[in-house]
């Protein structure tokens, strides 16, 4: 994208600034802690004192840089092509930020009305810091504290915004989103076969929809053809392994290699487990994992695990169970021995296309499961365990 | 030309006073605290409305340690007002008790520089939900949650409700009334 293009821009206007350190951009950006070594701190407009993490960008904007909606509170996107890229402002760019939000009724305002701003130049970056207005004047809201960063420290910290977001994560491409799914040994053992057969009708009914979505006359007031953008294609990859778990990281990462993708999802818990948890976190992959509650809990950055059974006896079945399951029934799919499994498959699955609907065209791995996280919150799991994480 | 100076003048006031009023809402409101056992950062239980039922200063806040904007900016303003008024019994009380443990509560403490007093308390569900009912600041879901700040002086029997962010000054001067 236009982002490397700006990045050099940026770094031709700071000539008598040290050379940029993206690496200590991103602590900056991420932990809060400056070149120095020492804490960022910022005083805040109510009086209080942010330190360290509680004042990094990421905070707020989150690790993907792409913000959010918080207690009525509009986290704006800051990554490279948002700050500096001059990106337009269409309607698909403000759908995720209005999308399903109780806001005050001056930030729906401002969403839709929201005015162009021209990309941030060095200066105006510096002055939207220390001063809290955008290049147009406008002011942030007052949650946004008023940063005053020494020249290296806001050299490196723009090194990283420039790059944050310019290029989609692997798995991406214009027409396909890629997905996997992990098989142990022969693969043909009921619980296989239920996970399987409920990501094989998800995968062919998902495409099904979005095509038509494809084929709709666009809706002036509407949002949903928007939307196929972001779904694309969905490409289910099946990865058979030995029976060896030993050899798995190994086998993991050649099908990765071989042909990348996006995260992989309905993975199956217990036996997979920690494999899976260090590979995903060291190929900075989302992994969704199908999760026994009696098995291991050990979270991984990049994993996140859903209830596939084994909760407490005391649990009535939950409402969401009654919608999966009709549509499990309608597919098709009858239950057996294996139901917990379908309805928890059905459900990992739901939040994973909400998830996606978020992402737009910001194919970031880390937004993506920050949307996960907030999907499955609102989304009770049909299995009535709430989710581990 | 004086007229107009004047009129800016009072233009320049009205705005700031609209920015002022902007930033919360000020509710004077009575509360019943639900007489329901949490849980501190220590792992010791603490039953809510004796808790609060005391003749100091009060602030109470409603917060889970994975929020991103709106938590760290409560919470450094009731430190700030902890700062200023050194009597005041401080409650911070976690919205999303499934993931707020004791221990993650006592790291949120400890990165918030709070005092020995302040307790953060977490509990059983049901019970955090009685009790965020009983300040009628239940969303029923935790990114719903509002910026809230309540507050109620030395023997009053009132609380008063911030809907946003009042300074610590403005806490403290309600504190002192």
């Amino acid at each position: 994208m236009k982002a490397g293009a700006v990045a050099s821009l940026l770094c031709a206007t700071l000539v008598t600034a040290p050379p940029a350190d993206p690496t200590l951009g991103r602590r900056l950006y991420q932990d809060g802690v400056l070149a120095s070594g020492a804490a960022l701190e910022v005083r805040l407009a109510t009086g209080g004192v942010l330190r360290g993490k509680a004042a990094a960008c990421a905070t707020c904007h989150r690790p993907s840089g792409l913000g959010g909606v918080e207690g009525g509170l509009f986290l704006p996107p800051i990554t490279g092509p948002y700050l500096f890229g001059g990106r337009e402002n269409r309607r698909i760019d403000l759908f995720h930020e209005l999308f399903q939000e109780e806001l005050a009724s001056e930030i729906w305002a401002r969403l839709r009305q929201r005015p162009a701003r021209p990309p941030y130049l060095a200066g105006t970056f510096r002055g939207a810091l220390e001063t809290g207005h955008d290049p147009t004047g406008r002011a942030f809201d007052p949650v946004m504290p008023r940063y005053s960063l020494n020249e290296e420290d806001l050299a490196n910290l723009t090194a990283y915004l420039s790059r944050l977001g310019s290029a989609w994560d692997p798995g991406v491409d214009a027409e396909t989103i890629r997905f996997a799914t992990v098989v142990a040994g022969t693969g043909d053992s009921g619980p296989d076969r239920a996970r399987l057969g409920v990501l094989e009708a998800f995968f062919r009914l998902k495409n099904a929809d979005t095509a038509r979505l494809r084929q709709r006359s666009p809706d002036p007031l509407g949002h949903e053809e928007h939307f196929a953008p972001a779904y694309r294609g969905w490409e289910l990859a099946v990865w058979r392994l030995g029976s060896a778990p030993a050899a798995w990281p190994r086998e993991l990462e050649a099908r990765l290699r071989e042909r990348p993708v996006f995260a992989l999802v309905a993975l199956p818990g217990s036996a997979a487990g920690s494999a899976l948890s260090s590979f995903c976190d060291a190929e900075a992959l989302p992994c969704l994992i199908l999760e026994d509650l009696a098995g291991s809990r050990e979270a991984g950055a990049f994993t996140r695990r859903f209830p596939a059974g084994g909760c407490p006896a005391e649990t009535s079945e939950p409402p969401q169970a009654f919608r999966s399951r009709q549509w499990l029934r309608a597919r098709g799919i009858p239950a057996g021995a294996e139901e917990g499994l379908e309805l928890a498959t059905h459900h990992l699955l739901t939040v994973t296309e909400a998830a996606l609907m978020h992402l737009l065209d910001d194919f970031s791995r880390t937004y993506f499961l920050e949307s996960v996280d907030r999907e499955a919150s609102r989304m009770p799991s049909p299995v009535g365990c709430r989710e581990p994480r | 030309m004086m007229s107009r100076s004047i009129r800016f003048i009072s233009a320049a006031l009205a705005v700031a006073t609209l920015a002022a009023a902007g930033r919360y809402v000020r509710i004077e409101a009575e509360y019943k605290a639900p007489a329901v056992t949490l849980v501190d950062s220590t792992g010791v239980a603490v039953r809510l409305d004796r808790l609060l039922a005391t003749d100091q200063p009060v602030a109470l806040q409603f917060i889970f340690t994975t929020c991103p904007g709106v938590c760290p900016t409560l919470t450094a303003t009731l430190a700030e007002l902890g700062r200023r008024v050194p009597e005041a019994r401080l409650v911070s009380i976690s919205i999303d008790p499934e993931v707020d443990t004791p221990a993650r509560l006592a790291e949120y403490k400890e990165r918030s520089g709070a005092g020995e007093g302040w307790r953060f308390l977490t509990g059983r569900n049901a019970d955090v939900i009685a009790a965020q009912k009983a300040f009628d600041s239940y969303r029923g879901e935790k990114m719903r949650h509002q910026p809230l700040t309540f507050v109620r002086p030395a023997g009053s029997e009132s609380w008063v409700r911030f809907e946003g962010y009042p300074t610590a000054t403005e806490l403290a001067l309600e504190l002192a009334r």
